[in-house]
């Protein structure tokens, strides 16, 4: 009669213990990223919703955000990676572009000639203001100056086109929070 | 004792130092140097001057001096080629004088080889350039 019982007994305690587990289980994570996730923004069920109405309840409150903001972040990433290429190139070329200012510089030194005989020239116009003298070197600074001047500007765009879409960005979080919290999820990016 | 030892140690520091200075950019018997221009002063006829940065005023920040051929020119890293070979050049009493004439300008240049140091002049119509520099032996190739 005891014996019965210990077998019923242990019998329970395993039942008990495969159910716990799988309740355990399934609330891990599967190790896919969720659309939120991808996003850096973390939304726990509050009214124990499934991982599978999570996703449902994510993907369109995804689609209302786009149409709200009128941002979609996968665009956007896309974008993003387009312009710091462009930034690149810009920077690549006001650098080419400063080379090749230096090089016509080197050119009409070689034109010139003289060494003495160009010291303080301003035969452009005699007697004119003290700074008038054009040399070599001189074209040289400014095409130095020039080319400093287009790269802070590429930077600079590049800069002001990462803000905006950070910007965007988060307006998008914004719409895709207020969603969700609706659909009773507690969000927080 | 301590003190005198302190003075002592002074003055032999400032003998290696000042020795050192004086023997620093020593061109004596150099054929061919280098120059850096440092400063230079630009005064028109009015009895206006500026001082302003030598390559401001497209003075070469480097020449190169052959005193054999007596030929003044840029560095070939410089990518000016720019030249002139001075009309006259004398060297006595620890002193080089060089002079010339191009486009206009008459040049002066004067170098202590001792220490190295160089003063020039160049003196145009209505207008004159002083500038200061330094000199350092070329080695020969």
């Amino acid at each position: 009669m005891k014996r019965t019982i210990m077998l019923k007994l242990a019998v329970l305690l395993l039942a008990g213990g495969a159910a716990l587990v799988q309740a355990v289980l399934a609330q891990q994570p599967t190790g896919e990223k969720t659309l939120a996730a991808t996003m850096n923004v973390y939304v726990f069920p509050t009214k124990g919703q499934k991982p599978e109405q999570q996703s449902q309840d994510e993907a369109a409150c995804y689609t209302f955000a786009v149409q709200n903001t009128g941002t979609d972040p996968f665009q956007l990433q896309k974008q993003s990676q387009t312009q710091a290429q462009q930034t690149a190139q810009q920077k690549e070329q006001a650098k080419q572009a400063g080379a090749g200012a230096g090089a016509s510089g080197a050119v009409k030194g070689a034109a010139a000639g003289a060494l003495i005989g160009e010291i303080a020239s301003d035969d452009a116009g005699k007697g004119a203001a003290y700074g008038a003298a054009a040399g070599v070197i001189a074209g040289r600074r400014r095409a130095h100056a020039a080319q400093g001047q287009a790269t802070a500007q590429a930077e600079q765009q590049g800069a002001q086109a990462q803000q905006a879409t950070a910007q965007q960005l988060d307006n998008f979080k914004k719409a895709f929070s207020v969603c969700l919290e609706a659909k009773n999820y507690m969000v927080k990016f | 004792m301590t003190r005198r030892w302190v003075v002592a140690f002074g003055v032999l520091v400032m003998t290696i130092i000042g020795g050192s200075a004086l023997r620093a950019d020593d061109l004596t018997g150099a054929s061919r140097i280098l120059c850096t221009c440092v400063q230079a002063t630009r005064c028109l006829e009015g009895g206006d001057c500026v001082i302003d940065l030598p390559w401001n005023l497209n003075i070469p920040q480097f020449i190169e001096i052959d005193l054999v051929s007596k030929r003044l020119g840029t560095t070939p890293a410089s990518g000016e080629n720019r030249a002139t070979v001075a009309d006259t050049l004398r060297r006595e009493k620890g002193k080089i004088v060089l002079q010339g004439l191009e486009n206009g300008r008459a040049f002066s240049l004067f170098i202590d080889e001792a220490s190295g140091m160089l003063s020039a002049a160049v003196a145009a119509d209505g207008q004159a350039v002083a500038v200061f520099g330094a000199c350092t032996p070329v080695p020969s190739k």
